[in-house]
């Protein structure tokens, strides 16, 4: 071996790692060489001044350093990760809910107090709508009742409804709860209880169809776009009472309400009823009917009784004291009506021809 | 080995606190092979910072596969590689130069001859030694510089180092014998005669 290749074996001789046959080879060398000997000699050196260095400690804040630096990264990473996917993966959601959560209630809310913001102003536009709580009035009579929310609960639309008769005692109860209630909630306190003005008492004497049809073209077309509030009403308040327990009690008490001041104004408008007293009530009659067809009034319509004849008409309310001064020329002149509270336009009036027996 | 690798699960699982112990266990080594490399100690403290942040970032693409010290060690080394490279580039250091002549007096240029004087390593104080031996590992190429401390001062096997630098077993041996030799022959330049 030349001293070139034994140098080369060096490093792997002095780390142990060569072949016993290699290694042989470098010691006899060694042995004789001087020059791979001060070689050898110094790379062993060298070994040993690496080996030798001494270990550096880390300075007192080492760790806590790191560690704050590793925390701060965290935070900043969590922060990141705030910003960009809380919103989307935990926020959104809670947000979503809670405003659907409110939107919910929202309408629940509206639902449930709708019936009572209607009621308030049931009163006025009734009263406006008289004709078509007429209207309204006879399915009212005829039905007498509504079924709302699979149960059967009895509706005072009228006076008289017949079909009560035949409810359980229940419904008579909750009935009855409902027009306490709505007299103390609803009703003016003048018209729950002042007692009826004499028109009122009237009211059935008059043939509905007198008013339902005593009124121009035009004025029911006026009447009926009134009355189409109420009829939504019906609607609106049919359905919301599918809604709740709750808003079917309120309901009911609108509805009855509803029906009540709609028979008030009924009445009125059958406005002038009198009693014409003469001697001889077929003799009379002619008479009558001339007079009333040269003051202008329409649908003038006639009925005898064994007692008393009696006419019907329509008439405007400017010739209605002409009409009464007129008839009291006929015979004695007896007026069941308020002629000076009688409203403006067409009204019904009915004249009852009597003689004495 | 396993007690490391609980703690890396936790770290895995947010758990910032059992970074600690991991950062208590490895900074001394990882100082040391970190001031061995770039030579400066208060460059090495910033790379070991830099590198335990990096390992911490990435605690969740430890797999296991080799030993977090392994792992940790090999993040080090490279920080301190592109550390010595960022040093180099902004000629923030300056070491000395071993192949570079020496004018004397005269402006003539010599090489370096072997004093006939005795030997100054034996004149030098132990922290003098030091430091000097430690310019001569600066003056190294990375290649060796590495492989160099972590064999011979760290004393990692060869496997381990071949794990850490991911180079063969042979390579590592290749160079760390050369990398011994190109060491040899600086210090008998600063130190005359080594033996």
């Amino acid at each position: 071996m030349k001293c070139r290749d034994i140098q080369k074996e060096l490093a792997a001789y002095l780390e142990g790692i060569i072949s016993p046959k290699e290694k042989e080879g470098v010691e006899n060398h060694l042995s004789s060489c001087q020059m791979c000997r001060k070689v050898f000699e110094e790379l062993k050196r060298t070994e040993a001044l690496v080996k030798g260095l001494e270990q550096v400690e880390p300075p007192p804040w080492f760790t806590q350093k790191i560690m704050s630096r590793v925390r701060a990264q965290q935070e900043s990473k969590k922060n990141i990760i705030q910003r960009l996917f809380y919103p989307l993966h935990i926020k959104v959601p809670i947000e979503a809910f809670a405003t659907v959560l409110i939107a919910v209630a929202a309408v629940y809310l509206f639902k449930a107090n709708e019936p009572e913001m209607k009621r308030i102003h049931v009163p006025a536009a009734t009263e406006q709508s008289a004709s078509k709580d007429e209207v309204s009035k006879q399915p009212a009579e005829t039905q007498g009742d509504t079924t709302i929310l699979g149960g059967r609960v009895a509706l005072e639309g009228v006076p008289k409804p017949q079909k009560q008769k035949g409810a359980t005692r229940d419904k008579d109860q909750r009935e009855q709860e409902v027009k306490e209630e709505l007299k103390q909630r609803t009703v003016p306190p003048s018209a729950a209880e002042a007692p009826l003005p004499p028109v009122l008492a009237m009211k059935k004497e008059v043939p509905e169809k007198f008013t339902q049809t005593s009124k121009p073209p035009n004025q029911q077309l006026a009447d009926r776009q009134h009355a189409d509030t109420p009829a939504e009403q019906d609607q609106k308040i049919d359905s919301t009472a599918k809604t709740s327990g709750r808003g079917k009690a309120i309901d009911q008490r609108a509805f009855s309400t509803r029906l009540e001041v709609g028979t008030l104004s009924e009445k009125r408008a059958v406005a002038l009823d009198i009693s014409l007293h003469v001697r001889d009530t077929k003799a009379v009659k002619p008479d009558v009917e001339n007079l009333l067809g040269q003051l202008g009034a329409q649908n003038i319509k006639k009925e005898s009784l064994q007692t008393a004849e009696i006419l019907t008409a329509e008439l405007q309310t400017e010739k209605t004291q002409e009409l009464l001064e007129k008839l009291k020329l006929l015979g004695e002149v007896k007026e069941k009506g308020l002629s000076s509270e009688l409203p403006k336009g067409t009204i019904g009036i009915r004249i009852e021809m009597i003689s004495p027996p | 080995m396993d007690e490391d690798l609980e703690f890396v699960t936790l770290c895995q699982r947010g758990d910032v606190n059992a970074f600690k112990p991991l950062v208590e266990k490895h900074q001394k080594k990882m100082l040391n092979i970190a001031y061995r490399m770039v030579g400066d100690y208060e460059a090495a403290c910033e790379v070991v910072q830099d590198a335990f942040l990096h390992a911490y970032k990435a605690i969740r693409k430890f797999r296991g596969e080799a030993s977090f010290s392994t792992w940790l060690c090999r993040i080090v080394i490279n920080l301190s590689k592109n550390r010595i490279k960022q040093m180099k580039t902004h000629s923030e250091r300056e070491g000395v130069s071993l192949d570079a002549p020496i004018e004397t007096e005269d402006g003539q240029v010599s090489h370096d001859p072997p004093s006939e004087e005795p030997s100054a390593l034996e004149q030098m104080e132990r922290k003098e030694v030091q430091t000097a031996v430690q310019v001569c590992i600066n003056a190294l190429d990375n290649d060796y510089r590495e492989v160099l401390v972590l064999r011979d001062i760290q004393g990692l096997s060869y496997d381990e180092i071949g794990e850490i630098l991911k180079i063969p077993d042979g390579t590592v041996k290749s160079r760390l014998f050369r990398a011994r030799d190109a060491l040899k022959e600086g210090l008998r330049k600063v130190f005359g005669e080594l033996a």
